[in-house]
């Protein structure tokens, strides 16, 4: 099972914020899709689109992003499924002519759902040179995925969290902020933005934001053999030192009770969301122009106060609105207006302009556009 | 001329919410635009005011108030525009 | 406070990505290119902090380093498996034996001339390690290292 088990159809550009050069770009490839099947990849590639802009704080810098999907047609769909795995678990026993070979059952786990990661790297460098990221999406329903070079996951509703997960780290070298087999860390302080063994108020890693209140260490351990699983001593959302990373139960602290770097199904903390945020703010389109127009014109009755709308703005340009007459008026102020702003959708963003004639004369008036950001 | 989103928060249904940013340089020319985190088609969700405190010589503080037009909670981004 | 204020100096918008191979103790490059795109922000501030764990640094002839990034376990010895339950716990599985490939990518800035990956020696316990050079790479057209002259 090989790049000889399917082909690269095509490449299309999901999400435009402009060059590729400038912003941070992900790509989604397909794996386990036969042709008749990449229509579902396409939804399936949206759904992912979908998730990480609902996902903070991707959603704040959604800007700093480009998206694309590269439809791969395999030969066979879906994924290795090997009957018997060592973990215990039973699968189907079939085996898939796939482009990335993907595979349930990595080293004896169902869950760990992997494939040929350098192929993947190679694909999408090939498709997108300035690829940032990668994610694979498999076409199996079953919950799986991986990291690495690229991240893996199946189609299953819960595993997109392993990608955005596994981008904290590949992407923007989050630690992990949960302990495993590993009991007491004794090394130096790491070099990761959301770990630390400095328990100190005033130097430790993100003293700036802990409140005064707040005790330090905020979650000890007091068994360092084992996960602590006791509840959170302080509200949701408080920032402090709670010990767990890097697979160590102990000896590392991280900076709150819930994160995704800690365990799926949460929001990134305050830390990994600023980390994130730190990285994919140099993506952001830069001052540009401006560039200027007139939007539409109009003439008002006297008095009349009247809305216009325009719509299909890109969400991401920087735009100012400014409205005049063209119908000299003396003395005294001729129009007034007012915009308001719809978010239509992901991507667009819907001007209401409301225009006032304060006079008792009709009036033309000309809507005008600056355009400060554009890429 | 630069540009930059300076926060984003929640303004609840209904509801306003004042912001404020401290330490812009009087020498600016600053302007400020909202823009919705949310979508939600068919009908505006915000508008913005922007009020203005000289804080010291050499200071300037922006008050943002942002205003929710709708009947649920949205997420709201505001952007500065500095022109020189 | 001002979030951002403009760029103090041009960030370039052309890098270098290395992508290497590792097999055990044993890592390799496999393809150096440039590329038109944004490395990611410079990790010295991080750095000057914290040394343990992976980071990879830009160095000039001197070796001095002009540009560092802090890296996740690029060279991996084991899996993170997941649950679908949320806020269950995650664990890791070994791998048979390590191996895989990572990449990197610094700017192409003037004076640039090697890549390290710098990290802890392998092993249980990796993370608490003192890190060192794992590998070294010249980067493409540049001459050898005054330190490497003859």
């Amino acid at each position: 099972m090989s790049a000889a088990d399917g082909v690269v159809v095509g490449t299309t550009k999901l999400v435009d914020h402009g060059p590729d050069s400038a912003r941070w770009t992900l790509v989604l490839l397909a794996e386990g899709y036969q042709q008749a099947e990449l229509a579902k990849f396409h939804t399936d590639a949206d759904a992912f689109v979908t998730r990480l802009f609902s996902t903070p704080p991707y959603t704040e810098l959604w800007c700093a992003l480009n998206i694309y999907r590269v439809d791969i047609a395999s030969n066979g769909s879906g994924a290795d499924d090997p009957a018997a795995c060592a973990d215990g678990a039973v699968g189907t026993g079939t085996m898939v002519s796939t482009f990335f070979d993907s595979t349930f059952c990595v080293a004896g786990t169902r869950r760990l759902l992997a494939g040929d990661e350098h192929l993947a790297d190679t694909t999408a460098k090939a498709a997108v040179p300035e690829v940032d990221a990668t994610v694979v999406i498999v076409n199996a329903a079953e919950y799986g995925g991986a990291g690495g070079l690229v991240a893996w996951t199946s189609t299953n509703a819960a595993a997109g969290e392993i990608a955005v997960h596994e981008l904290g780290h590949s992407a923007f070298a989050l630690g992990d902020e949960y302990g495993d087999t590993l009991n007491t860390y004794a090394g130096a302080e790491p070099n990761q933005p959301n770990l630390t063994i400095d328990t100190s108020r005033a130097t430790t890693r993100w003293a700036g934001l802990i409140r005064a209140t707040t005790a330090l260490p905020t979650m000890d351990n007091p068994d360092c053999t084992t996960e602590d699983s006791r509840p959170s001593p302080v509200p949701a959302g408080t920032i402090g030192l709670f010990a767990g990373g890097n697979r160590y139960h102990c000896g590392l602290y991280h900076a709150e009770y819930r994160c995704r770097m800690r365990a799926l199904g949460n929001p990134f903390c305050a830390v990994c969301a600023g980390t994130i945020k730190a990285t994919l703010r140099t993506h952001l389109p830069m001052a540009s122009g401006p560039v200027r127009g007139v939007q539409f014109t109009g003439t008002l009755a006297p008095r009349q106060t009247h809305q216009w709308f325009t719509h299909d703005w890109p969400a991401c340009w920087h735009v100012i609105w400014t409205v005049s007459t063209t119908t000299p008026v003396t003395p005294g102020p001729g129009i007034d207006w007012h915009v308001r702003v719809e978010r239509a959708n992901r991507e667009t963003i819907t001007y209401w302009i409301e225009v006032t004639n304060l006079t008792s004369t009709s009036l033309d008036v000309e809507a005008r556009y600056a355009i400060a950001a554009r890429e | 001329m630069f540009v930059g989103i300076q926060f984003t928060g929640p303004v609840a249904a209904g509801a306003s919410h004042t912001w404020f940013t401290h330490d812009w340089s009087p020498d600016w020319h600053v302007i400020w635009t909202v823009v919705p985190l949310t979508p939600v088609a068919g009908a505006p969700q915000l508008d913005w005011s922007v009020a203005v405190q000289r804080a010291g010589a050499s200071a300037i503080t922006y008050w943002i108030t942002i205003h929710n037009l709708t009947s649920a909670a949205i997420d709201v981004e505001a952007r500065y525009e500095v022109l020189d | 406070m001002v979030e951002q204020r403009p760029p103090e100096k041009p960030i370039p918008n052309r890098s270098w990505r290395l992508t290497f191979k590792y097999e055990g103790d044993a890592v390799t490059l496999v393809e150096q290119e440039s590329v038109a795109m944004l490395a990611p922000p410079d990790d010295a501030a991080l750095l000057e902090r914290g040394q343990a764990g992976f980071h990879v640094e830009l160095q000039d002839a001197d070796g001095k380093p002009l540009y560092r990034r802090v890296l996740h376990a690029p060279i991996r010895d084991s899996y993170e498996v997941f649950s679908p339950e949320p806020g269950a716990a995650i664990s890791h599985v070994p791998m048979d034996r390590p191996h895989g490939f990572f990449k990197v990518i610094v700017p192409d800035v003037a004076g640039g001339h090697s890549v390290v990956v710098v990290g802890p020696p392998s092993g249980i316990g990796r993370a608490a390690a003192v890190s060192g050079p794992i590998i070294r790479v010249q980067l493409h057209g540049k001459p050898p290292r005054k330190d490497e002259q003859r």
